[in-house]
């Protein structure tokens, strides 16, 4: 008989691999689902009454702006439910939400009576990893609320390898959530009032400094750290710098040096034009003047000053 | 209707017959083995057998609710959308499956390729129903369903070029994105009699086309293997993305399963393009590849239309039926299409 060429046999031959690293294209999400809701089956769909239902413990999300639900509830008035949502049953009759919580409140919004819905079984692993996964794909939850509810079911498996798996991540990501937890208890009483000051890799970036930090510099470092926090939740510090902005300042604090946040420029000027600058940073000091307009002896006299004035600091 | 049956070969091989050959025929009507011609069998004897082989009576029916529906898709021409929809749509007809083909595109390409010559033909297409169901006039669906093969194992939705006005007036209604799934659900009735539901669509992007993916839980997207397909990627990538956020509230997510096609051993450039599918998207390609085969080329007959049909049915035992018999069977899981609602193992 005729055989079908294979994707997996043409892998096995050598004729084609499945591990071309680059050449990326566009990726499509998967259904963040359980794959009950895809079995249409409807044994297991029921219209449960919506004040049987209660949200799913784990849910990250406390915020359900009211103006979202509304609109979800006049589209789901006018479309109707696309799919049902997935709801375990509890002992006493009662039953808690695995995926659709938003849906469900747009259906009490609408005054509904039931909702239809897929029941499953579902332990409390997978009840906490719905709740997550449905989330961290979202833009509007941020990275440290993310890590908080990652905190809170992490009890729930016996390690960090196999978290990552049933939250279906690389653990290198799942650890980069997790830096929030080495940040300073300041920083985290802010992020507790504005979770969105710092991203996952700032926070990361911040323990990798804090790691790399000497006990004696310890608390200065902390002390940069709170006036940067302050200048980034000002728009005035872009968090992307935090490194480089945290390692000038000791430096600069260390020795003594120049005190400043953020670049200082003096223009100079010869009459009306503009022939150089003198700029103050926390990273030094630098003059620039352009050709022609200073003398080569007064080049070296300054030349001179500035070497006094280094020396004399250092005795 | 069309007269095509498959010999006792691929006929066991369909029913998953497992006894001796000599015990076959037995499984199918003493009256009907008289009129046996050689030993042909056709798509309702292969769903009589399997039905028998699952202990169940013939008319063994399924619930009356929406079946699987399997939309072949890509935002690029010719590469194969229609001859596997076509090829996939007889076949599952020929493993026992009720089948309706609704062909969405307004080449009418689906339906040339089974012999219908639509501009001598009165056709009621998709468009038109849904056009009637948008005005709550009444819609005569039985009338626009072509039966293709014998007891409604598959049928058509057949279309013409006035298809390629739908976008002009759904472009005012409400809901259009889901004015197609609305018009299956509330004809359940006669939507609910089919196993599986195929769809062509075209290769544009347009309400049309959408409203086809909104009714979708799983896109089939047709890629011919060479670089400017798998670009195309990119168009048929945002166009999903859209769907699944403006719609993911409501419970909305389409997946995508994709399957290669056009690969020719002797092309490095095949060779490449799979390499990168198959990188890219380890867990959405389709393990079957449809080769660059003749015997898709010689499916439509330009002067004998009547003549046109899918590779499978006029060149049953060559290697492009053979793959498309394949692809079809992981259709089959993928989709979980029943027989009359029983899993199919
Ligand atoms: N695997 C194949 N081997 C050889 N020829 C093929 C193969 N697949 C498709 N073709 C040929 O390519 C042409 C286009 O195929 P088809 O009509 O199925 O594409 P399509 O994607 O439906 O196009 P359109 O976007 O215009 O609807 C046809 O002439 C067909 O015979
Ligand atoms: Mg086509």
């Amino acid at each position: 008989m005729k055989k079908s060429i294979k994707v997996s046999g043409l892998v096995e031959s050598g004729a084609i691999s499945r591990d071309r690293p680059g050449e990326t294209l566009p990726k499509f999400e998967k259904r963040q689902q359980f794959s009950v809701e895809d079995d249409r089956q409807p044994e297991n769909q029921f219209l449960i009454s919506v004040e049987k239902i209660s949200p799913n413990p784990y849910q990250p999300r406390t915020v359900f702006p009211a103006k979202e639900m509304e609109e979800l509830a006049v589209s789901i008035n006018e479309i109707g439910l696309i799919q049902p949502i997935t709801v375990r049953m509890l002992e006493d009759a009662r039953f808690q939400i695995v995926a659709g919580e938003r849906r469900w409140r747009a259906y009490k919004l609408l005054g509904k009576d039931s909702i239809p819905s897929t029941i499953i079984d579902c332990n409390d692993e997978d009840m906490a990893i719905m709740a997550i996964s449905e989330n961290v794909d979202r833009t509007d939850l941020s990275d440290y609320e993310i890590c908080k509810a990652i905190r809170k079911i992490e009890t729930l498996f016996p390690n960090r390898t196999r978290l990552a798996k049933a939250l279906g991540m690389i653990r290198e990501h799942l650890y980069r959530y997790l830096a929030f937890e080495a940040m300073p208890t300041f920083l985290i009483e802010r992020l507790d009032t504005n979770p969105s000051i710092i991203s996952k890799f700032t926070a990361g970036e911040i323990k990798r400094i804090l790691n790399a930090t000497e006990s004696d510099d310890l608390e200065m470092v902390e002390g940069i750290l709170k006036d940067a926090i302050d200048l980034i939740e000002a728009g005035q510090l872009d968090q992307t710098k935090i490194a480089s902005h945290l390692l000038a300042s000791l430096k600069t604090k260390k020795n003594g040096g120049i005190a400043c946040a953020s670049k200082e420029i003096f223009p100079i000027h010869n009459g009306k034009n503009h022939v150089g600058f003198f700029q103050i940073s926390p990273n030094g000091v630098t003059a620039k003047i352009i050709a022609g307009v200073i003398s080569r002896e007064n080049c070296i006299a300054l030349q001179k000053l500035v070497s006094d004035f280094i020396n004399e600091n250092s005795t | 209707m069309r007269p095509f049956g498959v010999r006792s070969k691929l006929a066991h091989e369909f029913t998953g017959f497992t006894g001796k050959p000599k015990d076959f025929r037995f499984l199918i009507d003493r009256e009907k083995q008289s009129t046996q011609y050689h030993n042909i069998y056709y798509a309702d004897d292969i769903r009589y057998i399997r039905l028998k082989l699952m202990n169940l009576p013939p008319d063994a029916d399924r619930k009356r609710r929406i079946p699987p529906i399997i939309n072949c898709r890509m935002s690029k021409g010719g590469v194969g959308k229609t001859v596997i929809c076509g090829n996939v749509a007889a076949t599952l007809a020929m493993f026992g499956h009720r089948v309706l083909m609704i062909d969405g595109d307004p080449q009418a390409s689906l339906t040339g390729l089974f012999g219908i010559n639509w501009a001598n033909e009165n056709i009621n297409h998709i468009g038109e129903l849904m056009y009637r169901f948008h005005r709550k006039e009444s819609v005569y669906i039985e009338t626009a369903i072509r039966p293709i093969y014998n007891n409604h194992m598959l049928d058509l939705i057949a279309s013409d070029i006035t298809l390629a006005n739908t976008d002009t007036w759904l472009m005012g209604s409400t809901n259009r994105e889901f004015l197609f799934k609305k018009f299956l659900d509330a004809n359940v009735d006669v939507f609910g009699r089919y196993d599986v539901i195929v769809i062509d669509s075209a290769p544009s992007t347009n309400l049309l086309t959408n409203a086809f993916m909104c009714a979708s839980q799983k896109i089939l997207a047709v890629v011919w293997l060479d670089g400017q397909s798998l670009k195309a990627m990119q168009v048929l990538a945002s166009n999903v993305a859209e769907l699944n956020s403006a719609f993911s509230e409501l419970g909305f997510h389409l997946d995508v399963h994709i399957v290669a096609n056009g690969y020719h051993p002797s092309y490095s450039s095949c060779k490449d393009a799979l390499t990168t599918l198959a990188s890219n998207y380890p867990d959405q390609l389709s393990d079957i590849v449809i080769p660059h085969a003749s015997s898709f080329m010689r499916q439509v007959e330009l002067y004998k239309e009547e003549q046109s049909g899918p590779a499978i049915e006029r060149e049953p035992n060559s290697t492009a039926a053979r793959a498309v018999i394949d692809l079809t069977k992981s259709l089959v899981k993928e989709y979980d299409i029943r027989i009359a609602d029983q899993p199919v193992i």
